[in-house]
Order: structure tokens, then sequence, then C-alpha cells
């Protein structure tokens, strides 16, 4: 799928870090246990997506 | 090959911040890979205790059973028992296994049943709101003990490899993917199969920033060493400030008890058709 220079600029793959738990949200390596493929931005990742390690929403990551 | 889903209509009631979350989606992904692999999980029977950790088996969709507390391991037991085609697997919290259940873990280790016991250890008692375990450190202070513990923790991993336990490992709930390695070898070990995961309870005992310093992964080489298990077992004893192994610690291949059993059975079925035999002949 092609996406333009300023779409990559507004999704850049940069890692996430859960901040009850310390979980690190990988984009390259993605959530396959919750049907997340590699190469997900995290802004990408539905509403619904949860923290793997400890069930905490989005809202409660920080960017690395 | 799709995955399975396992989810269930259960909501799901955990603390957010819980390290539930990471046993109950370790447990989801290695069943899904037994599956994968050709194992059907009609014969997967997963056995819980009571506490918060006992949820997890409304929200896995294969068989299961809920045991009243302390009792997972007799009734884990007793399925492997009836029929032992059949993976069990208990899950207990620390004030299930480490409590009220401790002499049948003890046991369960000794017989080498083929069942492997998870337990959810987050040292403190959450569903009833914050008092102490056997494995809470000294001085801890809940609703039993506002003004802290007198008594030193246990350390169970050290008591499981005394006791005779072939497996012996310990996981942390942040560190989902050597939760999923273990879970699998655990499950896939022929014999007693012991995992102590450190299980933050975010509500009455926050141990992610204490145990994150601290944790680090053990090479898994020489586990056939009993002598070098002790020592690694022994780096922390569940009170005192040191590094935290992760990873297992020991692992062996003996009879399990109900090869055992089963051998013993079948020689005295032996015996007892000898005897008609004779007696047929007599009369």
């Amino acid at each position: 799928m092609w996406c333009s220079i300023e779409e990559m600029e507004i999704k850049p793959m940069d890692k996430y870090r859960c901040i009850v738990c310390g979980y690190v949200y990988d984009p390259q390596i993605g959530d396959p246990d919750d049907g997340i493929s590699p190469g997900t931005a995290f802004q990408d990742l539905p509403d619904s997506w949860v923290c793997p390690e400890c069930g905490v929403g989005k809202d409660m990551f920080e960017i690395l | 090959m799709t995955m399975r889903d396992l989810s269930t209509y259960a909501e799901n009631t955990w603390c957010l911040g819980c390290g539930n979350f990471a046993i109950l989606n370790s447990m989801k992904a290695v069943l899904n890979v037994l599956s994968e692999e050709g194992f059907p999980l009609e014969k997967v029977v997963l056995v819980s205790g009571i506490g918060c950790h006992a949820k997890i088996v409304d929200y896995i969709n294969v068989n299961s059973f809920y045991a009243i507390h302390g009792r997972v391991v007799p009734v884990a037991t007793g399925i492997k028992l009836a029929n032992p085609d059949l993976k069990v697997i208990g899950f207990a919290g620390d004030g299930d296994a480490y409590g009220e259940g401790l002499e049948h873990l003890v046991f369960a280790a000794k017989r080498n049943i083929d069942i492997t016991m998870i337990i959810h250890n987050n040292r403190v008692y959450g569903l009833t709101t914050g008092q102490y375990t056997p494995t809470s450190p000294l001085g801890f202070k809940g609703r039993s003990t506002p003004k802290g513990t007198v008594e030193l923790p246990l350390n169970p991993v050290e008591l499981m490899l005394t006791a005779g336990a072939t497996f012996i490992a310990r996981g942390y709930s942040h560190g989902i993917e050597l939760l999923k390695r273990i879970f699998k070898q655990a499950i896939n070990h022929k014999g007693f199969s012991f995992i102590d995961v450190l299980q933050v309870c975010v509500t009455f005992f926050n141990m992610y920033e204490y145990y994150n310093k601290r944790v680090y992964e053990l090479e898994d080489d020489d586990l056939q060493n009993y002598d070098e298990a002790l020592r690694k077992i022994r780096e922390w004893d569940y009170n005192s400030d040191a590094p935290i192994a992760l990873g297992t610690f020991y692992k062996r291949e003996i009879p399990t008890f109900e090869e055992r059993l089963l051998e013993h059975k079948a020689k005295a079925g032996d015996r007892d058709s000898k005897i008609k035999e004779i007696l047929e002949q007599a009369i």
C-alpha cells in the first residue's frame, strides 16, 4: 500500500511504553497474538486494543 | 492456519493494570500454538482455585473446573489419573497454593504427577482487599497487619526443588514473551511442572517498579544440575534486595506418578487373572 511522505510523518513507527507495567509496543513486531500485524503503527491500533500484559488502554502509553 | 478464538462471553473484571492479563494472554497464545501443532484443545483441562486469578478459566474457551480454595492440585491430580491423555493445567494464587493448599503442592511435586501448576504470585490477598500471604515480605502492611508483618516469607521455588518437582521456572507478568516460552515448556514437560509467576497486583501491592529494576533472564543451560539450580533459586529469598532470576531453573525426566500407578495396576491385573486361572483348574 502506497502512502505519501506526509502520511509517514503523521504515523511514525515509534515505540510506545505502557506507563503502568512497562510493556513496550514495537510496531515492527505488532501484537500478533491479538491480531495486530507487524508494521502497524501505534496510532493505527484499534481503540479497543489494550496492553497485553496489564490490560490498560492506549491512553496509558507514552512515546519512547 | 488462523488462530482459534479462545475468548468467551464473560466480561473481564480484573483491575486495569493487573498482571493476570499477561498470564491470560500468554496461555491463550500457547494453547493456539499447541492447536496449530496438532494437539486437540478438547484434551486440555484448566483448573483454578479461589481468588482473583481463578477467573482466568472464565476467559479461556476450553474445558475447565473451578476448585475450592487451596484444592487446585488434588482436583487436577484426580482429572489426570482418571484420563492420563488429558493435559491438565492448574492455576492458583499464592494464598491458594502456598497457604491453604501448600501440602497438596508438596505432594504433587513429590509424586511427579504430570500436571502443570501456574502460581499467580502477587504476594497479597487481592480479592479480599489486601492481607499478607506466605510470600509477602517482612514488614508488609496490609489490612490484617497495619503495623507490618513479623514473619519472613517463604521461598516457594526452593520448596518445590527440595520437594522433587521436575520442572521449575519463574516468570513475571511484565515479560509476556518469556511467559509464553516457559508455559509451553512446562505444558510439554512430562512430569510435575511448576511456575511461580511474579504477577503484580496493581491495586494492593504494586511491585512493577521494584521488579523492573531487579529482574534478569537466566540462560537455559545445565538445567539438570540440582546444586546450580539451588544456588540460582537462593539468590533472591522474596524478602531481601537482590537480583531476581527469571526463566527455567531446573528440569529432569523421571517416571511420572500415573505411569508408575498404571504399571502397578497392570501387574496386579496379571496376578488376578492367574489366580482365577488356578482356581478354575482346581474347581
